[in-house]
């Protein structure tokens, strides 16, 4: 591996501000084999058994020399949108703070109960006065109380680089610095473990590299929403 | 100037007594059906059972109050329409109103949840002697055990109170029995679980137990006369024809599949059967089938 003396240089003077710690303690050292120059997207592509493109998976890419990434203090959303969590599946870096605001014109009650993080907005319409940190890695399921059928998920992720397939099942993981990644996938019907679907990626070019999952998914069940009838017998 | 009783509609909001500041939202329950009733008149004796079908339309805009983030609180106006294809005077205006109260004990979509309802109703059917008002009050409560399988039930007490009573002389002054066919009180305690199959598909099962009077019509019957405790002419299901009132347990035993559409619609279909028992060897049976779409918002 080439390392240019630039990036030696580079990398020394700005050794002492990469050695971070996060708001929930977690070491953040930039250690990535560096050339700044080098970075290639990565294309990801996601199906299920039957061919079928798989929306709403989470790809994560991990370098594989365990470098922990400095953490994004970032700022995201997950909106209410006709009773429903838009997008379905929000992936996040950890240590970011996510807002909810709720655009309908009727209240919510937003939930977890997960390990990942657990937290409770009660009854509100409009945006929440304080956003929600997640800084522990995990999938957050979401849900509201009054509204049984809204189900969502926010999943975490220790590195910064992820994507969120599309309809077509496509996500690119844009400007992944040279080196190798372990890449997996999650997503909410996954059959298999998250760390089964690991797959391996050397970027040595700047030429985009692909990977390729053929899922096995659980069927796809949501709280029902539409009414159920019943029997009128008048006596 | 006679003011409809849909009127009541527009004063629902001052109802509420939470509507301020605590926001309220529309909501309607609309359905349109075929319902089929093997045995219409309730009757034991075969030469009294006739079955019909019927086109029925429900109708129920209201208001809906999230109170806390725990307890509902919600108010419909009610409107009916029965139209049988052949007994045409069983045919029926339904106009009332529903309120309810529901609560949820804890967070989540398995949170047990209770649910306290009133309704009253003035019924009116082609057949005045039919007129009246029916009241329903309910308690009931349910859990989602599982992911895709919930179950609900609870105690319903029925009451129906006919406007006019319209007496058969000759049975009261020489037995002593009113014309009171049309007066019915019953107590129901009932379960109800949901499969959903998948998004679209619901399975339903019911079972109803019931405790309380029945209205049942046959021809001239010493028997059936004897045991039952009001009689009136009832020309609904023909000439020489008499309803009586009569104590029966009944069981209700019904299974329904449901298919979404969308969020706010769904095509049922139930099938219910239902057996009571009334004095002695006198029972009744029913078939009904009913095909229902229903929109909610
Ligand atoms: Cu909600």
């Amino acid at each position: 591996m080439k390392i240019s003396v630039t990036a030696i240089i580079w990398y020394a003077l700005s050794c002492s501000t990469a050695i971070k710690r996060n708001a929930s303690g977690y070491a953040l050292l930039l250690v990535l084999p560096w050339s700044p120059t080098l970075a290639a997207d990565l294309r990801a592509s996601v199906v299920d058994g039957f061919a079928t493109p798989v929306a709403d998976a989470v790809v994560i890419a991990v370098p594989e020399n365990g470098a922990v990434i400095e953490a994004k203090q970032d700022m995201a959303t997950v909106d209410q949108i006709d009773q429903q969590f838009v997008p379905y599946v929000k992936a996040i870096a950890v240590g970011t703070s996510v807002s909810f605001p709720n655009k309908d014109d009727i209240r919510h009650h937003v939930y977890s109960f997960s390990k990942a993080k657990r937290f409770e907005l009660p009854l509100y319409s409009g945006v929440p006065a304080d956003p929600v940190t997640f800084e522990i890695p995990g999938v957050v399921t979401l849900g509201c109380n009054i509204h049984d059928w809204m189900v969502g998920y926010i999943y975490v992720s220790e590195s910064p680089w992820f994507a969120v397939t599309d309809a077509e099942g496509a996500a690119v993981i844009k400007g992944l610095p040279e080196g190798k990644y372990r890449v997996r996938t999650w997503h909410p019907l996954l059959k298999v473990s998250e760390e089964s679907t690991e797959q391996s990626v050397d970027i040595e070019t700047t030429l985009p590299a692909e990977l390729h999952w053929v899922l096995s998914l659980k069927p796809d069940i949501r709280p029902r929403r539409a009414p159920i009838g019943g029997m009128k017998v008048y006596h | 100037m006679k003011r409809s009783p849909l009127a009541i509609i527009w004063l629902l909001p001052s109802l509420l007594p939470f509507s301020q500041p605590v926001s309220a939202e529309w909501l309607l329950d609309s359905s349109i059906a075929l319902q089929i009733n093997d045995n219409l008149p309730n009757a034991s004796l075969d030469q009294d059972i006739k079955s019909d079908t019927a086109f029925d339309f429900g109708f129920s805009p209201g208001f809906y109050s999230q109170i806390s983030g725990a307890t509902s609180l919600a108010v419909s106006a009610d409107l009916g329409i029965t139209r049988q294809f052949d007994y045409k005077d069983l045919d029926l205006i339904a106009i009332g109103l529903t309120g309810s109260v529901r609560h949820k004990f804890g967070l989540g979509n398995s949170a047990p949840w209770a649910r306290i309802a009133g309704s009253a109703s003035y019924l009116e059917y082609k057949d005045g002697q039919r007129d009246g008002w029916f009241y329903a009050a309910s308690i009931e409560g349910g859990k989602q055990l599982a992911e895709q399988l919930s179950i609900w039930g609870g105690y319903r007490f029925e009451l129906r109170r006919a406007e006019q009573i319209i007496s058969i002389p000759a049975l009261v002054s020489n037995f002593g029995i009113g014309g009171e066919a049309f007066d019915t009180a019953a107590h129901n305690l009932d379960i109800n679980a949901a499969y959903q199959i998948n998004n679209q598909l619901s399975l339903v099962f019911g079972y109803v137990f019931r405790a309380g009077e029945i209205t049942a019509t046959t021809l001239r019957n010493a028997e059936i006369f004897e045991a039952s405790d009001a009689i009136a002419k009832d020309l609904a299901f023909g000439p020489d024809r008499f309803a009586y009132r009569i104590e029966a347990d009944t069981n209700r035993y019904s299974i329904g599949l449901s298919l979404a559409c969308n969020n706010h619609m769904s095509l049922n279909a139930t099938y219910v059967y239902q057996d009571s028992d009334a004095y002695e060897d006198l029972s009744y049976s029913n078939n009904l089938v009913r095909v229902e779409l229903l929109y909610s918002y």
